[in-house]
């Protein structure tokens, strides 16, 4: 890699510190040396494809509204209820019960699973030409209508069980309101109770732990993909603060991490951003991201956060304590878990 | 006419005839390679992403005029040039240098950006996150923290190596997605 190309990459994805007339020359290289173009266009263009192939489609709230249809309308969520149903079912239960509960319901899974297929055969073919199938499964739609508000122990030690930092279940709230329901999630503090790390952190997080196993079975050397969203409103702050909406994914093997081990234990992660979050209540923000999921993986544990950027000039370091966040908001998080087979599979499982 | 214009083809009459909710499914298999060729000119995916929906509902109103027999995907992107260049233009008055430079980019490696979106047959976009899950440890994390602003430094830090070297160890990580993409394709 030559060094005009890096810095060419430095300023095209945002560098503040190229010079002008760096900029300018590099253009001029641009305009009049064709193999220098097709050189910076091939890397621009392959840093687009990762950024838009490691971010889960976002919403498209806007583009719901102007179809006419509601949000909870998505191409698969009409004919996946069985398949949900069935595996929220199987995933209610503690983890020292999970696999045995999962055996008990495994036929009925695949039946749903085949319920899927069959009703959806067009739409899940459609991406793949042919080559392979997709299955859609939800794995849940959290809109904190009911059941237990989030825990406030940090990292979860229990399945399918909402925790994290200082937060609360409430109704609208400081001219928000929740776009789903009656019910959204304010965050309160980037710390939660019994926190004994040292290392504090700026960002206030809401945890879940999902169990994937099944759908690595399932997808029997296939790809399982999983994609988290969720939406994000804060009451109006202050000009000079920045915040970002962050929803992250890391697959894990078969022991719980801790808040200090995520890092290093993870087999892969992924991250999502909605950035800036805006300053108008009325708007709620939606950021998504999705993992293939690696090999071994056993759980994931999906976090959505808040991020405050730290005011120019101010150093990146961590502050002493905690971050209090005023008036900051989650509601609708979604997961889901997509299983891509080769179409040669589908005809061996329909013959299991 | 293969099977999958066909496929398409039948859904855009459904659609045509009121099943409005089917166009989802026209927006599930288009979004990647929308939203990749956006965010090939833009490269703030958040941006790419508004953009995106922006071209979506204009392809949803403009739906009538799409010729049956035309490249949907090519379609899509002509919507998308257009509303670039709008893009470009409103925020020539408080661009910052380096969007000013982005936009400058797009305009003069236009043809070779289009060039190679054309050239992207179905899946390609699919198989990259499968080869990014297939790149070794240190080049996948170069490729998770991507370039942007103060990343690279960071990253340098914490791999304990430079600056110059995160971006060569992207180049090389560039590279090797390249050929493994190309390889699943054959």
């Amino acid at each position: 890699m030559h060094p005009d190309l890096q810095i060419f990459l430095h300023a095209w994805t945002g560098g503040t510190d190229v010079s002008d007339s760096d900029r300018k020359r590099l253009l001029q290289r641009l305009e009049n040396e064709a193999v220098f173009r097709a050189e910076c266009a091939e890397e621009i263009r392959m840093l687009g494809m990762i950024k838009a192939v490691q971010a889960a489609g976002p919403r498209w709230l806007e583009m719901h509204d102007a179809l006419g249809l509601s949000t909870a309308v998505t191409d698969d969520s009409p004919t996946d209820d069985l398949a949900s149903r069935v595996l929220n079912l199987v995933q209610t239960h503690p983890h020292s019960r999970l696999k045995a509960r999962w055996l008990s319901w495994r036929p009925v899974t695949m039946a749903a699973a085949g319920l899927v297929f069959g009703l959806l055969s067009a739409s899940m073919v459609f991406g793949f030409a042919g080559r392979s199938l997709e299955k859609v499964v939800s794995l849940f739609k959290e809109s904190f209508e009911s059941g237990p508000a989030p825990l406030v122990t940090g990292v979860p030690q229990t399945l399918n069980q909402w925790s994290g930092d200082f937060s609360e279940t409430i109704d609208a709230q400081q001219g928000v309101k929740p776009k789903d329901g009656r019910r959204m999630v304010r965050l309160l503090r980037s710390d939660f109770e019994g926190k004994t790390s040292s290392k504090p952190t700026r960002q206030a997080d809401l945890i879940r732990v999902v169990d994937v196993r099944p759908f690595l079975r399932e997808a029997d050397g296939g790809e399982v993909v999983m994609t988290l969203s969720a939406l994000f409103n804060a009451a109006p702050f202050p000009e000079a603060e920045s915040y970002d909406g962050v929803v992250t994914l890391w697959a894990l093997d078969a022991s719980f991490p801790t808040e200090e081990s995520l890092m290093e234990d993870a087999l892969a992660h992924s991250v999502g951003m909605c950035r800036p979050l805006d300053r108008d209540p009325a708007t709620w923000q939606s950021a998504s991201t999705r993992l293939l999921l690696p090999p071994g993986t056993e759980m994931v544990l999906l976090k959505v956060s808040f991020s405050p950027k730290p005011e120019s000039g101010e150093s990146l370091s961590p502050p002493p304590d905690h971050v209090t966040f005023a008036g900051h908001f989650v509601d609708d998080v979604r997961a889901s878990i997509s299983i891509r087979k080769p179409v040669g599979n589908r005809r061996n499982q329909a013959l299991r | 006419m293969n099977a999958d214009e066909n496929n398409l083809t039948t859904l855009l009459n459904r659609i045509a005839r009121g099943e409005t909710d089917l166009y989802l499914q026209v927006v599930r298999r288009y979004e990647l390679m929308l939203r990749s060729y956006l965010a090939g000119q833009l490269y703030n995916i958040a941006e790419a992403d508004d953009l995106a929906q922006e071209v979506f509902i204009t392809a949803w109103r403009d739906l009538g005029n799409f010729r049956r027999e035309g490249d949907f995907g090519a379609w899509l992107r002509g919507i998308a040039r257009n509303r670039l260049l709008t893009h470009f233009r409103s925020q020539q008055r408080r661009a910052s240098a380096a969007e000013r430079f982005q936009a400058e980019v797009a305009r003069l490696a236009r043809q070779e950006l289009e060039t190679a979106a054309n050239q992207d047959e179905d899946g390609r976009l699919e198989r990259l996150l499968h080869c990014i899950s297939r790149l070794p440890e240190k080049l996948r994390r170069v490729v998770h923290a991507g370039l942007e602003g103060a990343r690279p430094a960071a990253l340098a830090e914490d791999l304990q190596t430079t600056v110059p070297a995160v971006y060569q160890l992207h180049y090389r990580a560039n590279q090797l997605l390249r050929d493994c993409m190309n390889k699943a394709a054959h």
